[in-house]
């Protein structure tokens, strides 16, 4: 069953949209948000949706990121020294994943996202 | 130099928590560099989607070389976002900071909500039996259990 060759595009172009209106208005890229529509709505399995989204962030980040750019947002030189602390983290993380309860790791995040979010509202 | 090995323990941070939760690292990186690195919110925004660019290639040569993903699918999802996504940065940059960062705070809040709420996590084997799962997989993923 290769699911992604049975996509529909008519699909694919509106959790397209979806995803890059939020994900350029947000700054969030749009992935963690393509993956469950692509799961739910495409029907793709779930390492699939995250291979494919993959491939759509880059244009989608590239095109969002160029837009911040033109009026002088990116701070680029953070952004590459992120990006190669980012090289180190990827790896442990996935060790991590095979070690820690899943369901304890994304109760702690949101956690913290719930928390981040009261210091920004609040602030 | 202190800073920049902050901002590299930070990109560390990202990447950890990218690969384990499969959030797109945005989400948390944007917020720290608010919350942290007191960045604007506009500023944060843009220089996490410059941090993406590479961070999503990366991911996407890794996952090809496991035989995964689907180009065409990609493109066409890619150029849609893209597009879309040109429209969101341009809403964003309309906006005033302080609205954005209220906005953004008010998403990641009901994300985290929900990620408290419904810890049940992403099928990760579920679609196994490819179309037929893709209502069944609704039920199995505890979103469904929940109703």
């Amino acid at each position: 069953m290769n699911g992604p060759h049975r996509l529909a595009p008519g699909r694919l172009i509106a959790i397209g949209l979806v995803s890059g209106l939020l994900g350029g208005l947000l700054g969030i890229g749009g992935g963690g948000l393509m993956v469950p529509m692509l799961v739910s709505a495409a029907g793709l399995r779930q390492r699939e949706a995250h291979a494919v989204s993959l491939g759509a962030v880059v244009p989608l980040a590239l095109a969002a990121a160029i837009t911040y750019g033109a009026a002088d947002e990116v701070r680029l030189g953070m952004a590459t020294t992120l990006f190669v602390g980012g090289v180190v983290g990827a790896p442990l993380g996935a060790l991590l994943l095979s070690r820690v309860n899943d369901r304890i790791a994304r109760q702690a995040f949101g956690g913290l996202l719930v928390t981040t979010a009261i210091y920004l509202l609040v602030t | 130099m202190t800073a920049i090995l902050g901002f590299m323990a930070l990109g560390v941070g990202v990447g950890v928590l990218s690969s384990f939760l499969g959030v797109g690292g945005g989400v948390i990186l944007v917020a720290l560099l608010v919350a942290v690195a007191d960045f604007t919110q506009h500023e944060a925004q843009a220089t996490a989607l410059a941090f993406m660019v590479p961070t999503a290639a990366v991911g996407l040569l890794s996952v090809r070389r496991r035989g995964l993903g689907d180009i065409r699918a990609s493109v066409v999802l890619g150029a849609s976002g893209a597009v879309a996504a040109v429209a969101g940065a341009m809403l964003a940059l309309a906006l005033p900071g302080d609205v954005l960062r209220n906005l953004f705070a008010s998403f990641i809040g009901i994300l985290g909500l929900v990620m408290l709420l419904r810890p049940a996590g992403q099928p990760t084997h579920a679609a196994e039996h490819g179309h037929a799962a893709t209502t069944s997989s609704r039920s199995k993923t505890g979103r469904g259990s929940d109703r």
